[in-house]
This record gives structure tokens, C-alpha cells and sequence, in this order.
């Protein structure tokens, strides 16, 4: 059989979405944020759809990504993780999110799943930013409020909580 | 939802190759995905995916590094690649944004070479040589392949093998932007040989976005190959460049405001190439 007419490999594909396993059926044209959000996922925003606001920006094996540039048939086998995924046992908030509510950060909130998901990965690769190593880090997510002030107070004072939480593990 | 129809997961590279061959115009491949998936034409019905063919990876070699195609463009963000390719990391370290650089590949930033790729500048100032595979092998430059029409229908970047910058050499990369991560203006690279700590024997510059394609000149210091290195020397060097390149003018910048763009980042360049080259003069 010539190669172009052998079938598809099946369009099915095995992901985790916050620790969830879900085994979906998917179209070839089908994108990763389509696909998250017809599973119910909705922090992940449709925004642009070209790769250039970072509203639907997730974790895609632990690295922020925009969602509208992936194709779903592309993850398959892969972790993906959501601002729905982020709260401690689903419960308590994560201290990314504590500080954007502490400091206002979020506006219209449109923006604020895709910033706190690229804060969250900026802060486990560097732990103690700089200012301006906290805006280059989030130069993918765009507010459109132009709130951009406090959404960096808010990662600087993350990054705070999180060095704390962490020192008081260690005692 | 996109209107891809089809989404095959190649196997192995002549499986890739064979697909692309056989159906043709209606195919691409795709890596990343970041400029296929926003971009591919309407035409374009099936999508051949090249990541799973073991073509990512760093390699060291002598005086040469060897980066495979698939290689994520964060992944080249590292302390290795700073000290190896220094030009190559300041130039992907603002192309695009974090989120872009998670998926975007170096052999997909240059198979599209026509596109604004800051990396394209850097390899093609630095005489990078791309591993190709169609029907047979062929290794060319970055430039042999902008002379000669660009990439074959159905060929596959496998590897791209960047010299390393020698001793008595320097580099100089300068953007200019809307912002720090925009699309460049104007982009120039320059790879300077400076010869007794006081002149430029040897100047490769390397223009992106002036015009339709990225542009290379080697013959510019030909003519101060005897002069003392002096600031004077970088602006008419620089000057020189401006003069020659075509520019365009499009919704981010007119010709007029290219072409100083073209002699303002040619004079940085040259000017930290030197510099890094070990020349000495006065400020």
C-alpha cells in the first residue's frame, strides 16, 4: 500500500492533564488548547491563536508552552499541567497564586492561568529572579490591562513565599 | 482547530523522506510546530512529524559543534552552548519568547531562512554548514544555500555543524527591535580576524531583514586591510555595508530607516568583533 493511503496512525493519544490520565480521541488538526479545553480545562484562554499572548500557555512536560502553536497528536505521552492543577492536595493555593491575589496582580484576569504557568516554571529554574530577569521570563504573556507592575511584585514576592516554604522544610 | 487532515509519525528519516516524496505538495514536515502549525498553507493536508528520529542533540567536536536539527531552541540556552557558540546563544537568547523557544527548533528557525530567524544571521556570519538528506546526502553553507535557491522539495536538515570561532577572531551580534524579543528591523552578525592586535585582516558581516533574504559580505575589509583599527575604519565599514545591501520597506520599517538601521548595527558589531578579536585602540 503507497504510504499516503495506509491509515492514520489511530488518532487516539494517551496524556495526563494534572495527574489525570486520559486516553482521547483526536483530529490531526486538533490543538493542544482546543483538546484541553473540550476536556474541561478553561483557564487555558483562546487568545491570539498564533503563538504571540501566551493566554494559553500550560506546562508541557514542566515547560511553558504555548498551547494554540501544538497540535494535539503532538503530546501524545506527555504531562501536561493547568492552572486547575496548581492548588496543594486541590485545596490550598499555590504560593504563585496566594501572591497575585495578595498583590492585585490580576486585572481582567484573562492573562493571569498563562502568567502564573510561565511564574510558576520561571521560579523552579531560578528561584530568586531579578526584576528584570522576571520580565524577560514572562515576555511571552501579554496583559493587555497592562497590568505588567504588579504581576512582576507578585512573582518577586513568590518567589519569596516559596524560598520561605522551602527553608522551613529543611528545618 | 486547524485543517490539518493527516498527522504521521515518521519512523525513521527515509520514511520521512519517502512520505514527503510520495504525496507530495500536500505535506510538510513538522518538528516544533510553531511556524507550520499558525502558518502552513490551507493547502497543506498532512503533517509528517520529524521529532521522534533521534535528530536533536549537541555534539562537540573539534574546533566545531554539531547541533542536531531537532534540537529545541531552549535546550541551546546553556552554559555549553555560551561557551562554544557565544554568537549563537546571544542571538537566540532574544529570538522569540520563552514560550516559543520551548518548542521551535534550530533546524525549523533556518528551514524557513526567508523568515526573520535571528539564529539564520549568526549561523550564516559564523560559515555553519547544514548536514542535508534528500535522495542522497549533501553538506552545504548557510550562504551556498541562499545563492542556490534553498532547500530541495522533500529535503530533510539533519545536523548543522558550526564552526568555532578560532584564535584571533571576535564576534559581534546586535538586534534591533520593537521590543527585546520582537521580530528584528534589522538584524547584523559580524565574524572580524584582527592580525597583530591592530587590524581587521578578515570581516565576515551577515545582514538579516534589510531585504527579502539574510545577506553576507566577506569582502569589505579588503579595503582597510592595512589601516590601524580606528573607530573611523568600523563607521566606513559600516557605511560601506549600508550602501550595499538592497532595503525593503514593509509595516515595521521603511527603506530609508533600514539602511541606517543596517550602518548603526554594523558599527556595533564590527566594533565588539574586533574588540573580542583582541584589538586594541583608543576609544
Amino acid at each position: 500500500m503507497p504510504l499516503h493511503e495506509r491509515q492514520v496512525p489511530d488518532l487516539k493519544i494517551k496524556i495526563s492533564v494534572n495527574d489525570r490520565a486520559f486516553d482521547v480521541e483526536i483530529s490531526a488538526g486538533e490543538t493542544l488548547l482546543d483538546l484541553l479545553r473540550r476536556l474541561g480545562f478553561k483557564s487555558v484562554k483562546h487568545g491570539c491563536d498564533t503563538g504571540n499572548c501566551g493566554a494559553c500557555t500550560v506546562l508541557l512536560d514542566g515547560r511553558p508552552v504555548a498551547s494554540c502553536l501544538i497540535l494535539a497528536p503532538q503530546v501524545d505521552g506527555s504531562t501536561i499541567l493547568t492552572v486547575e492543577g496548581l492548588a496543594i492536595c486541590g485545596k490550598q493555593l499555590h504560593p504563585v497564586q496566594e501572591a497575585f491575589i495578595e498583590t492585585g496582580a490580576p486585572q481582567c484576569g484573562f492573562c493571569t492561568p498563562g502568567m502564573i504557568m510561565t511564574a510558576v516554571s520561571l521560579l523552579s529554574e531560578n528561584p530568586d529572579p531579578t526584576r528584570d530577569e522576571i520580565r524577560h521570563g514572562i515576555a511571552g504573556n501579554i496583559c493587555r490591562c497592562s497590568g505588567y507592575v504588579k504581576v512582576v511584585d507578585a512573582i518577586e514576592s513568590a518567589a519569596k513565599k516559596l524560598c520561605d516554604r522551602d527553608a522551613g522544610h529543611d528545618e | 482547530m486547524k485543517h490539518f487532515r493527516q498527522f504521521v509519525v515518521a519512523g525513521t528519516v527515509d520514511e520521512a523522506i519517502g512520505l514527503r516524496k510520495t504525496v507530495g505538495a500536500k505535506s510538510l514536515y513538522i518538528a516544533g510546530g510553531t511556524t507550520v502549525v499558525p502558518m502552513a498553507r490551507e493547502s497543506v493536508e498532512v503533517l509528517i512529524d520529524i521529532s521522534h528520529l533521534g535528530l536533536d542533540g549537541i555534539s562537540d567536536q573539534d574546533g566545531s559543534i554539531s547541533i542536531g536539527a531537532t534540537t529545541r531552541l531552549s535546550s541551546l540556552l546553556s552554559p555549553d552552548i555560551k561557551a562554544a557558540v557565544p554568537m549563537l546563544f546571544e542571538a537566540l537568547s532574544h529570538c522569540a519568547t520563552p514560550l516559543i523557544r520551548n518548542m521551535a527548533t534550530l533546524g525549523g528557525s533556518l528551514a524557513g531562512i526567508y523568515l526573520p530567524s535571528d539564529a539564520g544571521v549568526a549561523l550564516l556570519a559564523l560559515g555553519a554548514e547544514l548536514e542535508l538528506r534528500g535522495d542522497e546526502e549533501r553538506v552545504v553553507t548557510v550562504d551556498d544555500l541562499l545563492a542556490g535557491g534553498w532547500l530541495g522539495g522533500y529535503e530533510l536538515i539533519r545536523n548543522v555543524r558550526i564552526p568555532k570561532i578560532g584564535k584571533g577572531q571576535g564576534w559581534g551580534f546586535s538586534k534591533f527591535g520593537r521590543s527585546d524579543i520582537d521580530i528584528a528591523l534589522v538584524n547584523v552578525g559580524a565574524v572580524a580576524s584582527v592580525t597583530d592586535g591592530s587590524r581587521i585582516s578578515e570581516l565576515r558581516l551577515a545582514i538579516g531583514q534589510s531585504s527579502s533574504r539574510p545577506v553576507l559580505l566577506t569582502d569589505l575589509a579588503e579595503g582597510t586591510a592595512t589601516e590601524a583599527i580606528s573607530h573611523d575604519v568600523i563607521r566606513r565599514l559600516a557605511d560601506s555595508a549600508s550602501e550595499r545591501v538592497k532595503v525593503k520597506s514593509d509595516f515595521r520599517a521603511s527603506a530609508a530607516y533600514r539602511k541606517h538601521l543596517v550602518s548603526v548595527l554594523a558599527a556595533r558589531s564590527i566594533l565588539a568583533a574586533a574588540r573580542e578579536a583582541g584589538a586594541r585602540f583608543e576609544d
